[in-house]
């Protein structure tokens, strides 16, 4: 196994360490509770409540994780000067901050197969049919989670905590607002604004391409294309980011 | 002090960056992709999606008013959208209902769409049923009732519900001093495009938003346009009952000195006689049908198209 799979399997254990997937005991509750107490809804609206608060649910726990293990998987090893002891062996600072990446995307994974299981049970219990549209929104909410945690990653690599919990949260908000903006400045007469937009629009992660929730709660799946298109302009994206925060991290000093 | 990175380091860093942003470059493109799968209409359906007001408002906390703009900000994209489908306005009616849910005192929604869906797209059910939502969470408010009057009056024909909207709309205090004989004019005067071309005009004094004015003022050069197809119409009528067949060309009306003048087409376009039918129909607009279907339904000729409750034969109700 090389230096980028080791330390990916220390961040996944150094993860499950601090007790993260106890997550997993709210995500449950949350969802079952809420399903019960909605039962007594019509049935076709109950379908589409349980589905749709499952997705979302899966969703935002996996961007908080994603948010708050992200920011602090590169500076709580300077804190505890522990990075000391890993760059004086010889492993290079790009695959310190990759096999962060990697540990942290595998921790994700489990969590997310564990949420996505009993979200599947849950559905299965209260007779909502199970299409391939879930499947779908599931696979573009880890992309999206993928794309968070190298944000996150990338902010860590020059900020402090607090700075890259504020800014991921920042990116994580424009990237499901650039193609409105994009729109809203679509009529504007001024060039340098539309231009600064354009810009904007692809600079920014446009997260909102990831986002099939809505379809998929009332099982419209989209288009088997679609989904590739969009999985590949997510790891692309999060490969441009990696690849900004390893350069940051490859000029810093300790 | 900084160590100066030696000739490998460099180009370590610079190869680096290049593949950086050949990845950002190759995101970019497939962003490019996605966008043209997604396109307008495709976005307009997820306005579909949104969940009921009532759970929605559970789910957003205490942002109900953040959340309301920001799915106003979606929908008005496609408030005037020439492009939008039947079901692009059903979205469309969807999105602003779920976002009053949220925000019931948020006006513009309530005005932008109903004067969208009941004057500019024909679905007067949705224009007038987001309208009284409007007016049953803001009394205060006389704009939101003279609009669902004039639907009802001028676009649903049924002149009983627009007079009651009328009286609501004139009762509200701070209503504008002309609106009670205005109103009173539009429901004793039912089907006159006068009436209706000087309450749109008033009450594009009174919209701030741009669009919308734009939109109104687009709607009361329609209305002069049926206007003069009307009258043109009705000189070749006349013509035809005078020489007993109808005239070859438009300026034979003129010549024969039916109609004083030639009336030009407000929306840019050419009015244009089938000579066969004796029909007039203008070059600039498509949707002549509709309008005269409406007509029909004023001159109380014809049955109401759209199947509504008001009817010619309901008595007139007034302004107090």
């Amino acid at each position: 196994m090389g230096a980028i799979g080791v330390i990916a399997l220390n961040a996944f254990r150094e993860s499950l360490r601090d007790k993260i997937l106890y997550n997993l005991v709210l995500f449950a509750g949350l969802l079952i509770g809420l399903s019960v107490l909605l039962a007594d809804l019509s049935i076709t609206e109950h379908h589409k409540v349980i589905a749709d608060m499952g997705l979302a649910a899966i969703n935002l726990i996996g961007v908080i994780i994603a948010i708050f293990v992200g920011i602090s998987l590169v500076n709580k090893e300077i804190e505890r000067r522990t990075i000391y002891t890993i760059m004086a062996r010889p492993i290079s600072r790009a695959s310190f901050v990759l096999g962060k990446y990697l540990g942290l995307a595998l921790t994700l994974f489990v969590n997310l197969a564990i949420m996505v299981a009993v979200f599947l049970l849950t559905l299965w219990l209260y007779h909502v049919p199970i299409q391939l549209s879930i499947f779908q929104a599931v696979l573009l909410i880890f992309v999206e989670i993928l794309v968070v945690t190298a944000v996150a990653l990338f902010f860590s690599t020059f900020s402090s905590t607090t700075l890259s919990a504020i800014f991921t949260l920042g990116l994580y908000v424009i990237g499901h607002l650039t193609a409105d903006l994009r729109t809203l400045v679509a009529n504007s007469e001024s060039g340098p604004i539309k231009s600064l937009v354009d810009l904007l629009y692809y600079l920014c992660p446009n997260l909102d391409m990831l986002n099939i929730k809505g379809q998929a709660a009332v099982g419209i799946a989209a288009a088997p294309e679609y989904v590739i298109l969009a999985s590949l302009y997510g790891v692309m994206y999060a490969g441009f980011l990696l690849t900004g925060a390893c350069l940051v991290f490859q000029q810093r000093d300790f | 002090m900084t160590p100066v990175p030696s000739g490998s380091a460099v180009k370590r860093i610079a190869g680096q960056i290049l593949f950086g942003v050949a990845l950002l470059a190759g995101a970019s493109a497939l962003l490019n992709a996605l966008d043209r799968d997604r396109n307008a209409v495709a976005r307009a359906e997820q306005l579909a999606y949104l969940p009921k007001g009532e759970y929605l408002k559970l789910a957003v906390l205490g942002y109900r008013q953040v959340v309301a703009d920001l799915i106003w900000l979606q929908a008005v994209q496609h408030i005037g959208a020439k492009r939008d489908t039947q079901l692009g306005y059903i979205w469309t009616y969807h999105a602003v209902d779920v976002l009053t849910d949220l925000d019931p005192t948020f006006i513009p929604p309530y005005q932008a769409t109903g004067l969208f869906l009941g004057v500019l797209v024909g679905r007067h059910e949705e224009g007038v049923a987001i309208l009284k939502k409007g007016i049953q969470h803001n009394p205060e408010n006389w704009q939101l009732p003279f609009l669902a009057g004039y639907i009802s009056y001028y676009e649903r024909c049924d002149p009983a519900a627009g007079g009651a909207l009328f009286r609501i709309a004139a009762r509200v205090p701070g209503a504008p001093a002309y609106l009670p004989q205005l109103a009173a004019r539009m429901t004793v005067e039912s089907g006159d495009s006068s009436a209706a071309l000087e309450f749109l005009e008033r009450f594009s004094r009174s919209v701030t938003d741009e669009r919308v004015r734009e939109a109104l003022f687009r709607r009361m050069k329609e209305i002069v346009q049926e206007q003069d197809l009307r009258s043109l119409e009705a000189g070749i009528s006349r013509y035809r009952a005078h020489y007993g067949q109808a005239p070859a060309k438009l300026e034979d009306l003129l010549l024969r000195g039916i109609i004083t003048r030639l009336p030009v087409d407000p929306l840019g376009g050419q009015y244009e006689l089938n000579t066969l039918t004796g029909a007039v129909s203008a070059s600039s607009t498509r949707e002549r049908l509709r309008i005269h279907e409406k007509v029909a339904c004023r001159l109380g000729r014809a049955t109401q198209p759209w199947g509504g409750a008001g009817s010619m034969e309901a008595p007139l109700p007034t302004v107090q």
